[in-house]
């Protein structure tokens, strides 16, 4: 009985920790949010107010019409889908030849993907810049970042999907190959369908890389009408005062997204981090 | 015959096109980094690249920054490593049993690492505010840590701080649910075991978890140590390597004189020599690694 007792207490304290801890995490969050609702007058007020008052949806007006979040928003998800179909494409294709078929040098290949893993993404920047640089139809073009973006990261994707499409049984494809499907139709109909929670994973992994990507966009999309969000935000940061009202309206409209398909297919996110890791 | 040649084919039309545009996008500029290194580069295609050997490489050891940015680099990574790796073991050991809202709890906890970088930066140079800041409302208003507000950003003395902070904060959900995607494949039986035989919590964490969780934990150490190499929006954003140049780290470094300034062969000779460091501390701790696992 004692035991019992003892057992809830210490099951309440670590549940007070977490709470504690989870307050830290989210807190930041909720700021960033109020703020955003805050008249001017009201950004540093001592002490702070925790539910904005007067409350206000003006910023996020300000925002979206004046400074022009409407466009970038549109850019950002212009870039981002075309992308991320052709990045998830390019990853599972790549993974699957992998898997299932032999061909000369394989192994090698594979260990030259995965050798560059560690390969710090900054190092590659100059030299991926002075090329896209030399060739004028590249510069500031949006489908020059859809294409980047559809091609990053496909060594680590094939390293994720490779270890899954093996694990597959390969039996529906054998049957699939008598009763004549080709290898396009097999992929198509029989390996993709099978592969979708891993493929989830990666859809989600391709998404934030695309959606949050400020460093190479900012070099590459010089023209304002072709910005994307982060681009948007940081211009908005830097001009000569902050408003940090309106600023967080802006973060909070190119958040919001992420928030939703973060929620939606929190399964997704958990899993493409736990095999990710549990693999390499 | 035919058919086993066929099958080679259509694997090679399988990755070909993923390969090619590896080789293209990734491969060929590591090569061309280290060839851009050694030249006076020049972005504009009409004028003409001159070759001048190592002399990047000896000017920037003879640059004090060059000698700021590591500093930081390292401090940054020997800080928010440890401090990402702590917290995450700790809220992994705490979430991982049966319990109400481990779901909700691992959703909140890994809120942070979804956000982009831009953002929680953004963020956390408004908490971190000199004026009117929460973080300086908490100190001195709330707990009376302080007696005066910090402006934390502007004095070289305390700009890494947010830095840090922000570094770890963002971190610990990831470190999270790789420990305990470690701790859940711990076989259960050997805790029913050791319980049977009367440990008690404290020596079934270092005798049984610890020491099963040694892959799971260098793993962390090389992933986090090679993301900390990488720290450059956090302090683009909150500082732009300022104040006076005392919060620079390689990428900052590298992205001014590549970016600001056009010297693209110098900053290459950056990230040259931050490949370098980058590439010995994975293949040690791999290394290490490989040692370890004997267990």
């Amino acid at each position: 009985m004692q035991r019992k007792n003892s057992k809830k207490i210490i099951n309440i304290i670590v549940f007070c920790i977490l709470i504690l801890g989870a307050i830290i995490m989210t807190f930041p969050f909720y700021y960033m949010f109020i703020t955003s609702l805050k008249e001017t007058g009201y950004i540093f007020t001592v002490p702070p107010q925790l539910i904005p008052k007067p409350a206000t949806f003006q910023n996020y007006i300000t925002v979206w019409k004046e400074a022009d979040f409407a466009r970038y928003f549109i850019n950002s998800v212009t870039i981002t889908l075309p992308a991320i179909i052709l990045n998830v494409l390019l990853s599972t294709l790549t993974a699957y030849g992998f898997a299932r078929y032999n061909f000369p040098g394989k192994e090698t290949f594979f260990s030259l993907l995965i050798a560059t893993l560690a390969v710090p993404g900054l190092l590659l920047i100059i030299p991926q810049f002075d090329i896209v640089s030399k060739i004028r139809w590249l510069m500031d073009n949006k489908i020059t970042l859809i294409l980047t973006g559809g091609i990053g990261g496909i060594a680590f994707n094939a390293f994720f999907l490779r270890g899954f499409f093996e694990a597959m049984p390969v039996e529906y494809e054998e049957s699939a190959e008598l009763d004549g499907a080709n290898a396009w139709q097999r992929f198509i109909y029989i390996v993709f369908p099978q592969a979708l929670p891993s493929v989830g994973a990666l859809t989600i992994m391709s998404f934030l890389g695309i959606w949050d990507d400020y460093f190479w966009p900012s070099l590459i999309l010089t023209s304002k009408n072709n910005w994307t969000l982060p681009i948007g935000i940081m211009t908005f940061k830097g001009q000569f005062s902050v408003q940090w009202n309106v600023l967080f309206a802006g973060t909070m409209i190119s958040l919001a997204p992420v928030l939703v398909v973060y929620v939606l297919f929190q399964k997704y996110f958990i899993q493409s981090v736990s095999e990710g890791g549990l693999k390499l | 015959m035919t058919r086993e040649k066929r099958r080679k084919s259509v694997g090679l039309l399988f990755v070909l096109p993923g390969l090619i545009t590896y080789f293209a996008w990734t491969l060929y500029p590591i090569i061309k980094s280290f060839i851009m290194s050694l030249y006076e580069w020049n972005i504009n295609p009409n004028i003409s690249n001159k070759f001048i050997g190592l002399e990047n490489y000896i000017e920037l050891f003879q640059d004090p920054k060059f000698y700021v940015a590591p500093k930081n680099t390292i401090f940054y990574t020997l800080i928010t490593v440890p401090g990402q790796m702590i917290f995450g073991f700790l809220v992994a050991l705490l979430l991982n049993r049966k319990m109400k809202g481990q779901t909700l709890f691992r959703l909140l906890y890994y809120l942070p690492v979804v956000t982009s970088w831009v953002i929680v930066s953004i963020l956390f140079q408004y908490l971190f505010a000199a004026r009117g800041g929460l973080v300086n409302f908490l100190l001195k208003d709330m707990f009376h840590i302080i007696q005066k507000d910090i402006a934390w950003l502007s004095n070289p003395k305390t700009a890494m701080i947010p830095i840090y902070t922000l570094g770890i904060w963002k971190g610990i959900g990831w470190s999270m649910l790789i420990f305990l995607a470690g701790l859940q494949g711990i076989p259960k039986q050997l805790y029913e075991a050791a319980s049977l035989d009367g440990a008690n919590s404290w020596q079934t964490t270092t005798k049984i978890t610890l020491p099963l969780m040694v892959p799971t934990i260098m793993f962390e150490l090389v992933m986090l140590t090679i993301g900390g190499f990488n720290v450059f929006l956090s302090v683009y954003v909150m500082t732009g390597g300022g104040p006076m140049g005392s919060t620079e780290v390689l990428s900052s470094y590298m992205f001014k004189e590549a970016f600001d300034y056009f010297h693209f062969g110098y900053g290459s000779a950056i990230s040259v020599i931050f490949f370098i460091i980058v590439f010995t501390i994975a293949q040690i701790q791999r290394k290490l690694l490989a040692k370890r696992s004997f267990y």
